[in-house]
Protein backbone atom coordinates (compact mmCIF):
# COMPACT_ATOMS: atom_id res chain seq x y z
CA UNK A 1 0.00 0.00 0.00
CA UNK A 2 1.24 3.12 -1.18
CA UNK A 3 2.43 5.40 2.17
CA UNK A 4 4.17 8.47 0.33
CA UNK A 5 3.79 9.81 -3.05
CA UNK A 6 5.88 12.60 -4.34
CA UNK A 7 5.45 14.30 -7.90
CA UNK A 8 7.54 16.40 -9.74
CA UNK A 9 9.08 18.02 -6.70
CA UNK A 10 11.53 21.20 -6.62
CA UNK A 11 13.31 23.30 -4.74
CA UNK A 12 15.88 26.58 -4.94
CA UNK A 13 18.22 27.75 -3.02
CA UNK A 14 19.52 31.56 -3.56
CA UNK A 15 19.41 31.07 -7.89
CA UNK A 16 20.65 27.17 -7.67
CA UNK A 17 18.04 24.56 -8.14
CA UNK A 18 18.38 22.44 -5.46
CA UNK A 19 16.20 19.50 -6.14
CA UNK A 20 14.89 19.46 -9.74
CA UNK A 21 11.92 17.42 -10.78
CA UNK A 22 11.67 14.56 -8.38
CA UNK A 23 9.37 12.11 -8.27
CA UNK A 24 8.88 9.33 -6.10
CA UNK A 25 6.44 7.02 -3.94
CA UNK A 26 7.20 4.75 -0.97
CA UNK A 27 5.17 1.58 0.15
CA UNK A 28 4.49 -0.41 3.15
CA UNK A 29 7.45 -2.85 3.59
CA UNK A 30 9.82 -0.68 1.71
CA UNK A 31 13.49 -0.05 3.11
CA UNK A 32 14.22 3.02 0.50
CA UNK A 33 17.87 4.26 0.23
CA UNK A 34 18.50 7.66 -1.05
CA UNK A 35 21.77 7.59 -2.46
CA UNK A 36 24.47 10.50 -4.51
CA UNK A 37 27.48 12.31 -4.00
CA UNK A 38 27.58 15.24 -1.13
CA UNK A 39 25.71 17.97 -2.60
CA UNK A 40 23.33 15.72 -4.75
CA UNK A 41 20.10 17.13 -2.91
CA UNK A 42 19.48 14.22 -0.58
CA UNK A 43 18.77 16.38 2.28
CA UNK A 44 16.61 18.75 0.70
CA UNK A 45 14.55 16.12 -0.88
CA UNK A 46 14.41 14.51 2.73
CA UNK A 47 13.14 17.77 4.31
CA UNK A 48 10.59 18.08 1.63
CA UNK A 49 9.16 14.78 2.22
CA UNK A 50 8.92 15.38 5.66
CA UNK A 51 7.19 18.26 4.96
CA UNK A 52 9.53 20.64 6.80
CA UNK A 53 10.14 22.84 3.75
CA UNK A 54 7.77 23.95 1.35
CA UNK A 55 8.97 23.04 -2.81
CA UNK A 56 8.81 25.54 -5.58
CA UNK A 57 7.22 23.21 -7.33
CA UNK A 58 5.95 19.97 -6.84
CA UNK A 59 3.95 18.49 -3.79
CA UNK A 60 3.96 15.58 -1.38
CA UNK A 61 0.94 13.28 -0.46
CA UNK A 62 0.67 11.14 2.30
CA UNK A 63 -1.75 8.29 3.53
CA UNK A 64 -2.37 8.29 6.71
CA UNK A 65 -6.07 7.41 6.52
CA UNK A 66 -5.59 5.36 3.37
CA UNK A 67 -6.80 7.99 0.96
CA UNK A 68 -3.68 10.55 -0.49
CA UNK A 69 -3.81 13.68 1.18
CA UNK A 70 -1.61 17.10 0.27
CA UNK A 71 1.04 17.13 3.31
CA UNK A 72 -0.05 20.90 4.12
CA UNK A 73 -3.79 19.59 4.35
CA UNK A 74 -2.99 17.26 7.38
CA UNK A 75 -3.41 18.18 10.59
CA UNK A 76 0.39 18.51 11.87
CA UNK A 77 -0.49 16.13 15.06
CA UNK A 78 -1.71 13.50 12.15
CA UNK A 79 1.37 14.22 10.30
CA UNK A 80 3.50 13.69 13.54
CA UNK A 81 2.06 10.45 14.05
CA UNK A 82 2.10 9.25 11.12
CA UNK A 83 5.53 10.02 9.84
CA UNK A 84 8.87 10.86 12.08
CA UNK A 85 12.18 12.35 10.83
CA UNK A 86 15.55 11.62 12.46
CA UNK A 87 17.76 14.60 11.63
CA UNK A 88 21.19 14.56 10.51
CA UNK A 89 22.93 16.66 13.64
CA UNK A 90 20.71 16.24 16.28
CA UNK A 91 22.39 17.26 19.83
CA UNK A 92 20.06 16.99 22.56
CA UNK A 93 20.41 20.60 24.29
CA UNK A 94 20.16 20.06 28.21
CA UNK A 95 21.21 16.22 30.12
CA UNK A 96 17.70 15.00 29.78
CA UNK A 97 18.17 11.04 30.96
CA UNK A 98 17.22 8.66 28.13
CA UNK A 99 14.31 7.35 29.22
CA UNK A 100 13.04 11.34 29.11
CA UNK A 101 14.48 11.41 25.65
CA UNK A 102 13.17 8.70 24.20
CA UNK A 103 9.78 10.06 25.83
CA UNK A 104 9.90 13.01 23.92
CA UNK A 105 8.65 10.86 20.84
CA UNK A 106 5.07 10.62 22.56
CA UNK A 107 4.67 14.11 22.24
CA UNK A 108 2.12 14.22 19.05
CA UNK A 109 0.50 11.46 21.31
CA UNK A 110 -0.45 12.56 24.30
CA UNK A 111 -1.33 15.64 25.50
CA UNK A 112 -0.57 16.69 29.24
CA UNK A 113 1.16 13.69 30.81
CA UNK A 114 4.74 14.87 29.82
CA UNK A 115 3.91 17.79 32.38
CA UNK A 116 4.47 15.93 35.05
CA UNK A 117 6.56 13.12 34.02
CA UNK A 118 3.48 10.85 34.53
CA UNK A 119 2.68 8.43 31.16
CA UNK A 120 -0.18 6.58 30.49
CA UNK A 121 -0.02 2.77 29.66
CA UNK A 122 0.23 3.27 25.97
CA UNK A 123 3.27 5.78 26.61
CA UNK A 124 5.14 3.86 28.72
CA UNK A 125 4.71 0.59 26.74
CA UNK A 126 6.05 2.41 23.05
CA UNK A 127 8.46 4.07 25.29
CA UNK A 128 9.57 0.77 27.06
CA UNK A 129 9.21 -1.23 23.41
CA UNK A 130 11.10 1.23 21.52
CA UNK A 131 14.00 1.34 24.15
CA UNK A 132 14.16 -2.47 23.98
CA UNK A 133 14.36 -2.80 20.52
CA UNK A 134 16.93 -0.61 20.45
CA UNK A 135 18.70 -1.76 23.42
CA UNK A 136 19.12 1.44 25.21
CA UNK A 137 16.92 -0.09 27.95
CA UNK A 138 20.51 -0.36 30.29
CA UNK A 139 20.97 3.63 29.72
CA UNK A 140 17.79 4.27 30.89
CA UNK A 141 18.65 6.55 34.02
CA UNK A 142 22.06 8.19 31.84
CA UNK A 143 22.00 11.59 31.08
CA UNK A 144 22.41 11.79 26.82
CA UNK A 145 25.43 13.99 27.22
CA UNK A 146 27.53 11.22 28.71
CA UNK A 147 26.44 8.45 25.94
CA UNK A 148 28.92 7.38 23.31
CA UNK A 149 27.87 8.54 19.30
CA UNK A 150 26.72 4.77 18.83
CA UNK A 151 24.75 4.65 22.12
CA UNK A 152 23.61 8.21 21.67
CA UNK A 153 22.36 7.21 17.88
CA UNK A 154 20.48 4.05 19.56
CA UNK A 155 18.47 6.77 21.76
CA UNK A 156 17.61 9.04 18.97
CA UNK A 157 15.73 6.09 17.05
CA UNK A 158 14.43 4.35 19.96
CA UNK A 159 12.63 8.35 20.19
CA UNK A 160 12.04 8.16 16.33
CA UNK A 161 10.55 4.21 17.39
CA UNK A 162 7.85 5.67 20.35
CA UNK A 163 6.30 7.64 18.63
CA UNK A 164 5.12 4.33 16.69
CA UNK A 165 5.29 6.51 13.19
CA UNK A 166 4.40 4.21 9.98
CA UNK A 167 7.33 6.26 7.58
CA UNK A 168 10.70 6.58 9.48
CA UNK A 169 12.52 9.70 7.45
CA UNK A 170 16.07 9.30 8.19
CA UNK A 171 19.32 12.13 7.34
CA UNK A 172 22.75 9.92 7.27
CA UNK A 173 21.55 7.90 10.53
CA UNK A 174 24.82 5.77 10.57
CA UNK A 175 27.36 8.26 9.19
CA UNK A 176 29.51 8.55 12.34
CA UNK A 177 29.16 5.07 13.87
CA UNK A 178 31.41 1.72 14.11
CA UNK A 179 30.97 -0.72 12.05
CA UNK A 180 28.72 -2.62 15.04
CA UNK A 181 26.40 -0.05 15.55
CA UNK A 182 26.19 0.91 11.71
CA UNK A 183 25.04 -2.93 11.37
CA UNK A 184 22.83 -2.41 13.96
CA UNK A 185 20.99 0.57 13.10
CA UNK A 186 20.47 -0.69 9.58
CA UNK A 187 19.17 -4.06 10.88
CA UNK A 188 15.90 -2.06 13.02
CA UNK A 189 15.08 0.27 10.64
CA UNK A 190 15.05 -2.77 7.98
CA UNK A 191 13.32 -4.47 10.88
CA UNK A 192 10.68 -1.55 11.05
CA UNK A 193 9.93 -1.66 7.44
CA UNK A 194 9.42 -5.63 7.83
CA UNK A 195 6.79 -5.40 10.42
CA UNK A 196 4.73 -2.83 7.79
CA UNK A 197 6.15 0.39 8.34
CA UNK A 198 8.06 2.07 5.14
CA UNK A 199 11.92 3.90 5.64
CA UNK A 200 13.85 5.89 3.68
CA UNK A 201 16.96 6.96 4.58
CA UNK A 202 20.09 9.23 2.88
CA UNK A 203 23.04 7.02 3.22
CA UNK A 204 26.56 7.13 1.96
CA UNK A 205 27.82 3.46 2.38
CA UNK A 206 26.87 2.10 -0.81
CA UNK A 207 27.64 -1.77 0.41
CA UNK A 208 25.41 -1.33 3.42
CA UNK A 209 22.41 0.68 1.46
CA UNK A 210 22.68 -1.96 -1.13
CA UNK A 211 22.79 -4.90 0.97
CA UNK A 212 19.66 -3.67 3.63
CA UNK A 213 17.57 -1.64 1.21
CA UNK A 214 14.64 -3.01 -0.72
CA UNK A 215 15.11 -0.12 -3.30
CA UNK A 216 17.80 2.25 -3.80
CA UNK A 217 17.27 6.12 -5.35
CA UNK A 218 20.37 7.45 -6.93
CA UNK A 219 20.20 11.51 -6.76
CA UNK A 220 23.08 13.87 -8.80
CA UNK A 221 23.03 17.19 -8.74
CA UNK A 222 19.37 17.69 -7.69
CA UNK A 223 18.43 14.80 -10.70
CA UNK A 224 16.62 11.93 -9.82
CA UNK A 225 19.07 9.24 -11.77
CA UNK A 226 17.91 5.96 -11.21
CA UNK A 227 15.62 4.18 -8.69
CA UNK A 228 15.02 0.79 -8.04
CA UNK A 229 17.04 -2.30 -7.19
CA UNK A 230 20.67 -2.03 -5.69
CA UNK A 231 21.28 -4.09 -8.89
CA UNK A 232 19.57 -2.37 -11.41
CA UNK A 233 20.94 1.33 -9.75
CA UNK A 234 24.19 0.79 -9.06
CA UNK A 235 25.64 -0.13 -12.71
CA UNK A 236 29.23 0.63 -13.50
CA UNK A 237 27.96 3.38 -15.83
CA UNK A 238 26.07 5.19 -12.86
CA UNK A 239 28.36 4.34 -10.93
CA UNK A 240 31.28 6.53 -13.22
CA UNK A 241 28.83 8.96 -14.05
CA UNK A 242 27.43 10.06 -10.90
CA UNK A 243 30.22 9.04 -8.09
CA UNK A 244 33.08 9.04 -10.37
CA UNK A 245 34.23 5.65 -9.30
CA UNK A 246 34.89 2.70 -10.07
CA UNK A 247 33.86 -0.30 -8.28
CA UNK A 248 34.13 -3.79 -7.49
CA UNK A 249 30.55 -5.15 -7.37
CA UNK A 250 29.30 -8.91 -6.82
CA UNK A 251 26.27 -10.26 -6.28
CA UNK A 252 26.25 -13.21 -3.63
CA UNK A 253 23.47 -14.88 -2.09
CA UNK A 254 23.45 -13.24 1.33
CA UNK A 255 23.98 -9.89 -0.44
CA UNK A 256 25.62 -7.21 -2.76
CA UNK A 257 29.06 -6.41 -2.06
CA UNK A 258 29.92 -3.17 -3.58
CA UNK A 259 33.74 -2.08 -2.92
CA UNK A 260 35.00 1.54 -4.75
CA UNK A 261 38.37 0.91 -6.01
CA UNK A 262 39.59 4.11 -7.96
CA UNK A 263 38.61 7.13 -9.24
CA UNK A 264 38.03 8.06 -12.57
CA UNK A 265 39.70 11.29 -14.43
CA UNK A 266 36.55 13.44 -15.30
CA UNK A 267 36.59 14.22 -19.09
CA UNK B 1 21.00 15.03 39.68
CA UNK B 2 18.47 15.12 42.87
CA UNK B 3 15.52 12.67 42.15
CA UNK B 4 12.69 14.78 43.24
CA UNK B 5 8.90 14.53 41.94
CA UNK B 6 7.73 17.31 40.16
CA UNK B 7 4.59 17.24 42.23
CA UNK B 8 6.44 17.53 45.52
CA UNK B 9 8.78 20.23 43.91
CA UNK B 10 5.89 22.48 42.85
CA UNK B 11 3.81 21.55 46.72
CA UNK B 12 7.18 22.47 48.12
CA UNK B 13 7.88 25.70 46.18
CA UNK B 14 4.47 26.45 46.68
CA UNK B 15 3.84 26.37 50.42
CA UNK B 16 7.51 28.60 50.54
CA UNK B 17 5.81 31.18 48.32
CA UNK B 18 2.82 31.43 50.61
CA UNK B 19 4.72 31.54 53.82
CA UNK B 20 6.46 34.16 52.53
CA UNK B 21 3.61 35.91 50.74
CA UNK B 22 2.08 36.11 54.36
CA UNK B 23 5.28 37.05 56.18
CA UNK B 24 5.68 40.09 53.88
CA UNK B 25 2.02 40.94 54.67
CA UNK B 26 2.57 40.98 58.66
CA UNK B 27 6.15 42.76 58.30
CA UNK B 28 6.92 46.27 58.50
CA UNK B 29 7.76 49.41 60.97
CA UNK B 30 4.57 49.84 61.82
CA UNK B 31 3.03 46.79 64.11
CA UNK B 32 -0.01 45.94 62.53
CA UNK B 33 -2.11 43.11 62.53
CA UNK B 34 -3.21 41.34 59.49
CA UNK B 35 -6.42 40.00 61.52
CA UNK B 36 -7.54 43.08 62.44
CA UNK B 37 -6.66 44.55 58.95
CA UNK B 38 -9.11 41.56 57.17
CA UNK B 39 -11.85 42.18 59.75
CA UNK B 40 -11.59 45.60 58.95
CA UNK B 41 -11.88 45.13 55.53
CA UNK B 42 -14.89 42.86 55.91
CA UNK B 43 -16.60 45.58 57.90
CA UNK B 44 -15.69 48.00 55.71
CA UNK B 45 -13.97 49.73 58.50
CA UNK B 46 -11.13 52.63 57.09
CA UNK B 47 -8.60 51.68 60.46
CA UNK B 48 -5.18 52.26 60.16
CA UNK B 49 -4.31 48.49 59.89
CA UNK B 50 -6.89 47.86 56.83
CA UNK B 51 -4.75 51.04 55.40
CA UNK B 52 -1.32 49.93 55.72
CA UNK B 53 -2.04 46.46 54.72
CA UNK B 54 -4.36 46.54 52.13
CA UNK B 55 -3.26 50.02 50.25
CA UNK B 56 0.03 50.25 51.28
CA UNK B 57 1.94 46.17 51.74
CA UNK B 58 -0.18 44.23 49.65
CA UNK B 59 0.30 46.17 46.45
CA UNK B 60 3.99 45.68 47.42
CA UNK B 61 3.62 42.30 48.28
CA UNK B 62 1.28 41.22 45.43
CA UNK B 63 3.89 43.13 42.88
CA UNK B 64 6.72 41.52 44.24
CA UNK B 65 5.52 37.85 43.52
CA UNK B 66 4.01 38.89 40.19
CA UNK B 67 6.93 40.53 38.78
CA UNK B 68 9.32 37.48 40.46
CA UNK B 69 7.20 34.78 39.16
CA UNK B 70 7.09 36.78 35.54
CA UNK B 71 10.88 36.71 35.96
CA UNK B 72 11.60 33.16 36.64
CA UNK B 73 8.96 32.21 33.93
CA UNK B 74 10.17 34.19 30.94
CA UNK B 75 13.89 33.26 32.13
CA UNK B 76 12.91 29.76 31.76
CA UNK B 77 11.15 30.49 28.87
CA UNK B 78 14.21 31.97 26.98
CA UNK B 79 16.56 29.43 27.85
CA UNK B 80 14.62 26.43 26.57
CA UNK B 81 13.59 28.71 23.05
CA UNK B 82 16.80 29.75 22.87
CA UNK B 83 18.51 26.12 24.09
CA UNK B 84 20.95 27.85 26.63
CA UNK B 85 21.73 28.49 29.48
CA UNK B 86 22.78 31.87 29.39
CA UNK B 87 19.72 33.49 28.14
CA UNK B 88 17.55 35.83 30.44
CA UNK B 89 14.09 37.60 30.24
CA UNK B 90 16.39 40.38 28.16
CA UNK B 91 18.13 38.82 25.84
CA UNK B 92 15.75 40.13 23.09
CA UNK B 93 15.55 43.68 24.24
CA UNK B 94 12.21 43.36 25.69
CA UNK B 95 13.03 44.38 28.81
CA UNK B 96 15.38 47.76 28.18
CA UNK B 97 13.23 48.87 25.54
CA UNK B 98 10.40 48.71 28.83
CA UNK B 99 12.98 50.38 30.29
CA UNK B 100 13.76 52.71 27.62
CA UNK B 101 9.88 54.23 26.97
CA UNK B 102 10.05 54.34 31.02
CA UNK B 103 12.89 56.73 30.94
CA UNK B 104 11.88 58.87 28.40
CA UNK B 105 8.46 59.80 30.77
CA UNK B 106 10.52 60.84 33.19
CA UNK B 107 13.40 62.46 31.36
CA UNK B 108 10.56 64.68 29.69
CA UNK B 109 8.57 64.90 33.22
CA UNK B 110 5.70 63.63 31.67
CA UNK B 111 5.10 61.44 34.76
CA UNK B 112 3.89 63.81 36.82
CA UNK B 113 1.05 64.50 35.07
CA UNK B 114 -0.90 61.17 35.72
CA UNK B 115 0.19 58.22 37.53
CA UNK B 116 -0.42 55.54 34.13
CA UNK B 117 2.08 57.49 32.03
CA UNK B 118 5.15 55.82 33.08
CA UNK B 119 3.67 52.14 33.22
CA UNK B 120 1.66 52.69 30.26
CA UNK B 121 4.97 54.10 28.20
CA UNK B 122 7.55 50.99 29.60
CA UNK B 123 4.89 48.12 27.89
CA UNK B 124 4.93 50.23 24.80
CA UNK B 125 8.47 50.77 24.84
CA UNK B 126 8.57 47.08 25.28
CA UNK B 127 6.86 46.29 22.24
CA UNK B 128 8.17 48.85 20.26
CA UNK B 129 11.51 46.66 20.83
CA UNK B 130 10.06 43.49 20.01
CA UNK B 131 8.57 44.80 16.99
CA UNK B 132 12.05 45.93 16.27
CA UNK B 133 13.57 42.91 16.14
CA UNK B 134 11.35 41.37 14.06
CA UNK B 135 11.95 44.45 11.61
CA UNK B 136 15.70 43.82 12.20
CA UNK B 137 15.80 39.88 11.81
CA UNK B 138 12.67 39.09 9.42
CA UNK B 139 10.11 36.93 10.83
CA UNK B 140 11.32 33.76 9.21
CA UNK B 141 14.63 34.21 10.66
CA UNK B 142 16.66 31.63 12.37
CA UNK B 143 17.32 31.70 16.26
CA UNK B 144 20.60 33.16 15.58
CA UNK B 145 19.39 36.37 13.64
CA UNK B 146 16.75 36.30 16.68
CA UNK B 147 19.84 37.17 19.53
CA UNK B 148 21.85 39.45 17.17
CA UNK B 149 18.75 41.98 16.62
CA UNK B 150 18.50 41.91 20.17
CA UNK B 151 22.02 42.62 20.87
CA UNK B 152 21.45 45.49 18.70
CA UNK B 153 17.88 46.69 20.33
CA UNK B 154 19.48 46.73 23.91
CA UNK B 155 22.82 48.50 22.79
CA UNK B 156 20.64 51.05 20.87
CA UNK B 157 17.92 51.25 24.15
CA UNK B 158 21.33 51.20 26.64
CA UNK B 159 22.50 54.16 24.61
CA UNK B 160 19.43 55.96 24.40
CA UNK B 161 19.43 55.74 28.49
CA UNK B 162 22.67 56.88 28.57
CA UNK B 163 21.96 59.58 26.59
CA UNK B 164 18.95 60.52 28.28
CA UNK B 165 21.29 60.58 31.86
CA UNK B 166 23.56 62.41 30.36
CA UNK B 167 21.30 65.57 29.29
CA UNK B 168 19.51 65.21 32.54
CA UNK B 169 18.16 68.72 33.44
CA UNK B 170 19.21 68.41 37.26
CA UNK B 171 20.75 66.39 39.85
CA UNK B 172 17.29 65.44 41.22
CA UNK B 173 16.28 64.25 37.48
CA UNK B 174 19.23 62.57 37.18
CA UNK B 175 18.86 60.47 40.88
CA UNK B 176 15.02 60.01 39.93
CA UNK B 177 16.22 58.16 36.68
CA UNK B 178 19.30 55.96 37.84
CA UNK B 179 16.81 54.90 41.04
CA UNK B 180 13.95 54.01 38.97
CA UNK B 181 16.58 52.08 36.58
CA UNK B 182 17.96 50.21 39.84
CA UNK B 183 14.77 48.45 40.47
CA UNK B 184 12.37 48.76 42.94
CA UNK B 185 9.03 48.17 44.47
CA UNK B 186 8.64 51.12 47.49
CA UNK B 187 5.65 53.35 46.84
CA UNK B 188 3.32 51.09 44.75
CA UNK B 189 -0.29 51.17 45.23
CA UNK B 190 -2.86 48.94 43.85
CA UNK B 191 -3.24 51.12 40.61
CA UNK B 192 0.07 49.55 39.93
CA UNK B 193 -0.97 46.03 40.53
CA UNK B 194 -4.32 46.87 38.25
CA UNK B 195 -2.39 48.15 35.31
CA UNK B 196 -0.08 45.33 35.18
CA UNK B 197 -1.65 41.94 35.92
CA UNK B 198 -4.08 41.79 32.79
CA UNK B 199 -0.61 41.73 30.51
CA UNK B 200 1.39 39.60 33.41
CA UNK B 201 -1.85 37.50 33.22
CA UNK B 202 -2.03 37.14 29.90
CA UNK B 203 1.88 36.54 29.18
CA UNK B 204 2.14 33.99 31.70
CA UNK B 205 -0.97 32.01 30.07
CA UNK B 206 0.98 32.65 26.59
CA UNK B 207 4.26 31.45 27.78
CA UNK B 208 3.11 28.00 29.73
CA UNK B 209 1.19 26.79 27.48
CA UNK B 210 4.28 26.81 25.21
CA UNK B 211 5.90 23.95 27.79
CA UNK B 212 5.07 20.99 25.34
CA UNK B 213 7.23 23.28 22.23
CA UNK B 214 9.69 23.75 24.42
CA UNK B 215 10.31 20.09 25.05
CA UNK B 216 10.25 19.25 21.85
CA UNK B 217 12.90 21.89 21.05
CA UNK B 218 15.42 19.53 23.55
CA UNK B 219 16.41 18.21 20.04
CA UNK B 220 16.50 20.91 17.53
CA UNK B 221 13.72 23.13 15.35
CA UNK B 222 13.82 20.56 12.65
CA UNK B 223 12.69 17.55 15.01
CA UNK B 224 10.08 19.79 17.24
CA UNK B 225 8.39 20.82 13.83
CA UNK B 226 8.36 16.66 13.06
CA UNK B 227 6.87 16.69 15.95
CA UNK B 228 3.95 18.11 15.21
CA UNK B 229 4.74 21.85 15.96
CA UNK B 230 5.24 24.96 13.89
CA UNK B 231 8.33 26.38 14.67
CA UNK B 232 7.46 30.27 13.26
CA UNK B 233 4.08 30.21 15.12
CA UNK B 234 5.22 29.04 18.46
CA UNK B 235 8.04 31.38 18.66
CA UNK B 236 5.61 34.80 17.67
CA UNK B 237 3.31 33.35 20.91
CA UNK B 238 6.49 32.76 22.87
CA UNK B 239 8.17 36.29 22.15
CA UNK B 240 4.61 38.15 22.66
CA UNK B 241 3.87 36.37 26.01
CA UNK B 242 7.50 37.87 26.81
CA UNK B 243 7.01 41.34 25.72
CA UNK B 244 3.74 41.40 27.20
CA UNK B 245 4.78 40.19 31.06
CA UNK B 246 8.47 40.99 31.21
CA UNK B 247 7.23 44.96 29.92
CA UNK B 248 4.38 44.57 32.33
CA UNK B 249 6.91 43.95 35.05
CA UNK B 250 9.53 46.28 34.11
CA UNK B 251 7.04 48.85 33.78
CA UNK B 252 6.28 48.53 37.73
CA UNK B 253 9.11 47.62 39.28
CA UNK B 254 12.12 48.95 36.87
CA UNK B 255 15.12 46.68 36.11
CA UNK B 256 15.57 43.56 38.41
CA UNK B 257 18.46 41.00 36.86
CA UNK B 258 19.73 38.22 37.57
CA UNK B 259 16.45 36.67 38.88
CA UNK B 260 15.98 35.10 35.02
CA UNK B 261 19.03 33.84 34.66
CA UNK B 262 19.24 32.34 37.84
CA UNK B 263 16.47 30.86 39.00
CA UNK B 264 16.25 28.35 35.86
CA UNK B 265 19.08 27.51 36.27
CA UNK B 266 19.52 26.70 39.77
CA UNK B 267 16.20 24.52 39.33
CA UNK B 268 16.77 22.45 36.27
CA UNK B 269 18.58 19.64 37.70
CA UNK B 270 15.30 19.49 40.27
CA UNK B 271 13.52 19.05 37.06
CA UNK B 272 15.10 16.53 35.15
CA UNK B 273 16.09 18.92 32.89
CA UNK B 274 13.19 18.73 31.25
CA UNK B 275 12.34 22.80 30.03
CA UNK B 276 8.72 22.47 29.75
CA UNK B 277 8.21 21.69 33.74
CA UNK B 278 10.75 24.38 33.97
CA UNK B 279 8.25 26.89 33.46
CA UNK B 280 6.36 26.49 36.33
CA UNK B 281 9.17 25.99 38.72
CA UNK B 282 11.14 28.98 37.69
CA UNK B 283 8.01 31.02 38.20
CA UNK B 284 7.94 29.73 41.74
CA UNK B 285 11.66 30.13 42.45
CA UNK B 286 11.73 33.39 40.99
CA UNK B 287 8.43 34.77 43.17
CA UNK B 288 10.16 33.28 46.23
CA UNK B 289 13.12 34.79 45.21
CA UNK B 290 11.99 38.38 44.47
CA UNK B 291 9.69 38.00 48.03
CA UNK B 292 12.42 37.30 50.07
CA UNK B 293 14.52 40.12 48.77
CA UNK B 294 11.85 42.46 48.91
CA UNK B 295 11.64 41.40 52.91
CA UNK B 296 15.58 42.03 52.82
CA UNK B 297 14.94 45.39 51.83
CA UNK B 298 12.64 46.45 54.33
CA UNK B 299 14.45 44.92 56.88
CA UNK B 300 17.71 46.07 56.03
CA UNK B 301 17.73 49.53 57.87
CA UNK B 302 20.26 51.50 55.85
CA UNK B 303 20.44 54.77 55.60
CA UNK B 304 19.51 55.40 51.85
CA UNK B 305 16.56 52.91 50.75
CA UNK B 306 18.12 49.63 49.56
CA UNK B 307 17.17 49.12 46.58
CA UNK B 308 15.36 46.00 45.12
CA UNK B 309 17.32 45.71 41.68
CA UNK B 310 20.97 45.83 44.01
CA UNK B 311 19.72 43.10 46.01
CA UNK B 312 18.44 40.55 43.50
CA UNK B 313 22.43 41.42 41.64
CA UNK B 314 24.12 40.87 45.08
CA UNK B 315 22.49 37.84 45.61
CA UNK B 316 22.45 36.54 42.20
CA UNK B 317 26.21 37.68 40.89
CA UNK B 318 28.01 35.48 43.00
CA UNK B 319 25.22 32.40 43.26
CA UNK B 320 26.05 31.98 39.70
CA UNK B 321 29.28 31.92 40.41
CA UNK B 322 29.08 28.95 42.56
CA UNK B 323 26.67 27.53 40.56
CA UNK B 324 28.89 27.80 37.26
CA UNK B 325 31.99 26.56 39.14
CA UNK B 326 30.10 23.51 40.24
CA UNK B 327 28.63 22.33 37.12
CA UNK B 328 31.21 23.33 35.00
CA UNK B 329 31.73 19.30 34.37
CA UNK B 330 27.99 19.01 32.75
CA UNK B 331 28.26 20.99 30.38
CA UNK B 332 30.00 19.81 26.97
Amino acid sequence: MSLLTANHLSIRLGNKNVVENVSLHIATHEFVGLIGPNGAGKSSLLRMLAGLVKPHAGNVELTPENTATAIEKIPALMRARFMAYLAQHETPAWPLNVKNLVALGRLPWSSFNHFNGIFNAADEAAIASAMQSTDVGGLAERPVTELSGGELQRVLLARVFAGCPKIIIADEPIAALDVYHQLHIMELLKAHAHQGGAVIAALHDLSLASRYCSRLILMDEGKLIADGSPVHVLTPENLAQVYGVRAYVDCRDDGIVIMPIQRIAHV
Amino acid sequence: MQKISFSILVALLSLAVLATFFCSLTMGDASISVVQASKDLFNHAASLHQVVVWEIRLPRVLLALMVGATLGLAGAAMQGFLRNPLADPGILGVSSGAALGAVMVLYFGISTAAWYWLPAAAISGAFVALLLVYLLAGTRSSVLSLILAGVAINAIAGAMIAVALNFAPSLFALQEIVFWLMGSLSNRNLHHVYIAAPFIMAGWVLLISRYRFLNALSLGEETAHSLGFQPLRERNILLIGLAMCVGASVAVSGSIGFVGLVVPHLLRPFVGYNPGRLLIASALGGALLVLGADILVRVLDVAHELKLGVVTSLLGGPFFLVLIVKTRSRWI
